[in-house]
């Protein structure tokens, strides 16, 4: 598991101080991740911009910046905190616009992080 | 014996980080929006200690739910948690 969690920390995963909130326990990590990507977040949020649902825009990407600060994701949690800057600035275009980037760069960080905590799952 | 809370929070993700912190102490009940959190809530208010809630949630969120909760004045007295 040590070497997993070596792999996560190359990655610009704060693997320590996720740990510490889950008292060290190392295989909940690795559940958890899963959870977090298996819950399809970037899915959700483009959903609600094609569906022109605000609240729903600004809850996702909320809830995407909890999570993933909570997990140590920071790759992750930089994007959902510039989307929610735009959101609470109501531009609502400029949004619109960084979804494309937004995704890119979700899913390259996916593609890498994916085969780490996939072989490990429970 | 251990106190039973309820968590209400809309994403997986935070609601297994949640439990996890407080299951040492406690059992606990989880909705993931504000109306399934109300009736979990009207259900089993007696035994509820605590009250964790995520403002954000789809359809009744969490200010929502905590206007509906403290407008009972029996139930004032469960510490509501917003986090």
């Amino acid at each position: 598991m040590n070497d997993i969690m070596d792999q996560l920390r190359d990655l610009d995963i704060e693997v320590d101080e996720a740990l510490e909130r889950l008292s060290g326990d190392e295989k909940l990590y690795v559940k958890l991740l899963n959870t977090f990507f298996d819950e399809e977040p970037l899915k959700g949020l483009k959903a609600s911009f094609t569906s022109k649902n605000p609240s729903d825009e600004y809850r996702l990407a909320h809830n995407m910046k909890g999570s993933s600060l909570n997990l140590g994701l920071l790759p992750i949690a930089d994007l959902a905190i510039e989307m929610l800057q735009l959101l609470r600035d109501h531009k609502e275009e400029e949004a619109i616009s960084f979804l494309p980037e937004f995704e890119r760069s979700f899913n390259d960080f996916y593609a890498k992080i994916k085969p780490i905590i996939k072989e490990e799952e429970p | 014996m251990k106190r039973t809370i309820l968590l209400a929070e809309d994403s997986v993700t935070d609601s297994e980080i949640l439990k996890h912190i407080f299951e040492e102490n406690y059992d606990s009940y989880e909705a993931s929006n504000g109306q399934e959190a109300l009736r979990i809530f009207k259900e089993f208010s007696s035994v509820l200690s605590a009250i964790i809630v995520d403002i954000h949630m789809p359809g009744m969120n969490g200010f929502s739910l905590i206007k509906s909760i403290t407008a009972d004045p029996h139930w004032r007295q469960i510490p509501i948690i917003v986090a």
